[in-house]
């Protein structure tokens, strides 16, 4: 009798439950969704510095959170994104390429005309500051502002944002992650913020010559590799620096030493189109030699089609020019770097040592819609 | 009978005289008709007229020695405003014009507006942000991509979209330094339109120029009639880029694409280029202009 009386009571409990729910829904039920999942979405991303890195850039006016991370990887990977529903940033970032796609000029995109530069690889971008920015002259300062470009570059994504951005408000996941990403409906400002933070958390830190570096394999480097470790840090460490193996500069390798072509809005004169400083003439950023065997062909216009090319290139083929960089200069007069064919056999040994699979095979950076 | 026939004949000519009076009445206003106006784009550089010719030299507020190549521009947003206020805006797809100083062809902006009389005209110098990030079926005719009809070259790949001024020429006093060709070129590439709209940094040159027509000295309304047109007869003195509210000296600024200062200075002085010299109404055909 008892529980009769209780089950009736919480029938008529739940009914009335379930009738005021339905009452309050219309102008309670938004706010507090928005705030849930607002609530849930502060939760900062844990960004793990490699023990072996040093710190990276500060990134306060958008930093890292779970969920602004979760919707970049969502959006990186989707082609709603370009104007023809059929192109997505990764099309031109594999990451089985280190985020190149092995194209000497990518001509993928929606026009299929092929582009003026190849391209770049995507890892360890969070320690590229604005002084160095982003692309191969640096002309985006960060990549906020970067990922504009491709997005509507006509050859490219080319996508007109308001149609962007209708798209996105109409599928209840995404909005779902923008509200908890950014606390708003789906903007092309909140593209751009997501696509960089998901990008700063694609880090390369676990090749071979990593677990060496760190102590954590000391056989994972083998006696050529060793050897060709100390040849490159000798000879190509003034640019290809440090634990990234980047200096992050622009420096000018001598690929050309005549810029008299002044087409295409100079976009032959690398860094100096966008620095106007006379030294930067040629000049194009150092890419890091991390992945570097997975992601050929080379150079800021992919003209160097495989690994011995650049040797041949370094060793025999840097031209003279005003603002070829002065650290090719031997002391005897001689432009290039001294390289024997045995010393190059351990220098590509050792560059295998930089092939990170962990990276290259990380299923949090893969293509979360592919089941 | 031979002077009745004379007297129907006057009869009838003078009632056609009537009709065709009455049918060209210019007061006679129907905003629901649509009729040609133009502007006209008519280069000088200062006080001498415009050439495209690398042997003649011009001479700057500074005494920098000039020759001009190239001088390109977009015209576009087209508006026109009634002394009562009203104004019309021409259809955006009707409104993108690519200026080729050393094109005589393309040194009007043909539009067609209602019949009426304005008083003031406005357009932009450069492509507004929203035709920027269209996609490139929106961006036909001189917005196009299509080598040979479209933008000629006025477009930055990766960057800030369309060029909106291009002035290019040859002075002596540009260093190997400023120009790597050895050509000795000033290049004055001006575009920009604020991207990304929330960064305070981004480069915005957008710049609208409205031009009263009352100044000019006599009656030079634009009188927008049916079968006629209207031409509006700017003067745009490309010396001003060097001598307007902003000085530009050659040898300190050679070069002017993505920096954001010395472009915003080039394009404070966008609107003492132009000015309004007169207006040609009730135009029949463009041999009379």
């Amino acid at each position: 009798m008892v529980s009769r009386v209780a089950n009736v009571l919480k029938s008529v409990t739940i009914l009335l439950g379930v009738a005021m729910s339905f009452t309050q829904i219309s102008c309670v039920k938004d706010d507090a969704y928005v705030r849930e999942i607002a609530e849930d979405a502060n939760r900062p991303f844990e960004f793990q510095v490699p023990a072996n890195f040093p710190e990276p850039v500060a990134m306060s006016s958008n930093p890292l959170t779970e969920a602004g991370v979760a919707l970049g990887r969502n959006l990186f990977y989707e082609p709603l994104l370009s104007g023809t529903k059929n192109v997505s940033c990764a099309t031109c970032h594999n990451q089985r390429k280190a985020f190149s796609d092995g194209l000497v000029l990518s001509n993928t995109g929606i026009s299929g005309k092929p582009l003026q530069r190849h391209s770049p690889v995507i890892f360890n971008l969070a320690w590229t500051g604005i002084e160095s920015g982003f692309f191969w002259d640096g002309g985006a300062k960060n990549l906020e502002s970067q990922a504009f470009a491709p997005l509507t570059h006509p050859d490219e994504m080319g996508i007109f944002f308001p149609e962007m951005v209708a798209r996105l408000e109409a599928i209840p996941e995404y909005v779902t992650l923008f509200l908890r990403a950014f606390q708003e409906l789906p903007t092309a400002a909140g593209v751009a913020k997501a696509l960089a933070q998901f990008q700063r958390t694609l880090i390369s830190a676990d090749s071979p010559y990593d677990r060496y570096r760190r102590g954590e394999d000391r056989a994972a480097l083998g006696a050529s590799a060793l050897r060709g470790l100390t040849l490159v840090q000798q000879k190509c460490g003034n640019c290809h620096a440090g634990e990234l193996f980047t200096d992050n500069q622009f420096h000018n390798n001598g690929l050309d030493s005549n810029f008299t072509d002044d087409s295409h809005e100079e976009v032959y004169f690398g860094r100096f189109r966008v620095s106007r400083n006379p030294t930067d003439l040629g000049a194009y950023k150092t890419p890091s030699l991390r992945n570097v065997m997975v992601s050929a062909p080379y150079m800021h216009d992919g003209r160097l089609s495989d690994i011995s090319a650049v040797f041949d290139h370094y060793r025999t083929g840097v031209q003279a020019g005003a603002t070829t960089d002065r650290s090719f200069y031997q002391p005897n007069g001689r432009i290039g770097i001294p390289i024997t064919d045995e010393e190059m056999r351990d220098m590509i040994t050792f560059l295998h040592g930089l092939t990170d699979n962990t990276y290259l095979n990380n299923d949090t950076y893969s293509n979360p819609h592919k089941k | 009978m031979m002077t009745n026939f004379k007297i129907w004949l006057l009869l009838g000519l003078s009632s056609l005289f009537l009709i065709a009076a009455c049918s060209k009445d210019p007061d006679v206003i129907d905003e629901s008709k649509l009729a040609d106006f133009s502007i006209e784009f008519d280069h000088i550089v200062g006080e001498d007229r415009f050439f495209i010719d690398p042997n003649y030299i011009y001479r700057n507020a500074r005494g920098e020695q000039f020759s001009i190549r190239e001088l390109r521009y977009y015209i576009s947003n087209i508006k026109l405003f009634r002394a009562n206020g009203l104004e019309y805006t021409v259809p955006a797809e009707e409104s993108y014009f690519l200026i080729n100083a050393g094109d005589r062809e393309t040194r009007f902006t043909k539009v067609r507006v209602p019949e009426g009389d304005y008083n003031r005209v406005q357009f932009m110098i450069g492509v507004d942000r929203e035709r920027n990030m269209m996609t490139p079926e929106y961006r036909t005719g001189v917005l196009s991509f299509n080598p040979n009809e479209g933008h000629a070259g006025m477009f930055w790949t990766w960057s800030q979209g369309y060029i909106f001024f291009k002035l290019e020429g040859n002075s002596p006093v540009v260093t190997i330094q400023q120009d790597p060709t050895g050509n000795q070129q000033f290049k004055y590439h001006i575009g920009g339109f604020g991207y990304p709209f929330d960064d305070p940094e981004a480069m915005d040159n957008i710049k609208i120029i409205t031009v009263d027509l009352t100044q000019a000295s006599g009656d030079h309304l634009a009188y927008v009639r049916e079968g006629l047109r209207s031409n509006v007869h700017l003067t745009v003195d490309v010396m001003k880029i060097f001598n307007g509210p902003n000085t530009i000296n050659i040898a300190e600024t050679a070069n002017v694409m993505f920096n954001k200062e010395e472009s915003g200075k080039i394009a404070g002085n966008f609107s003492s280029l132009f000015t309004h010299d007169h207006t040609e109404n009730y135009v029949r055909t463009e041999s009379e202009l």
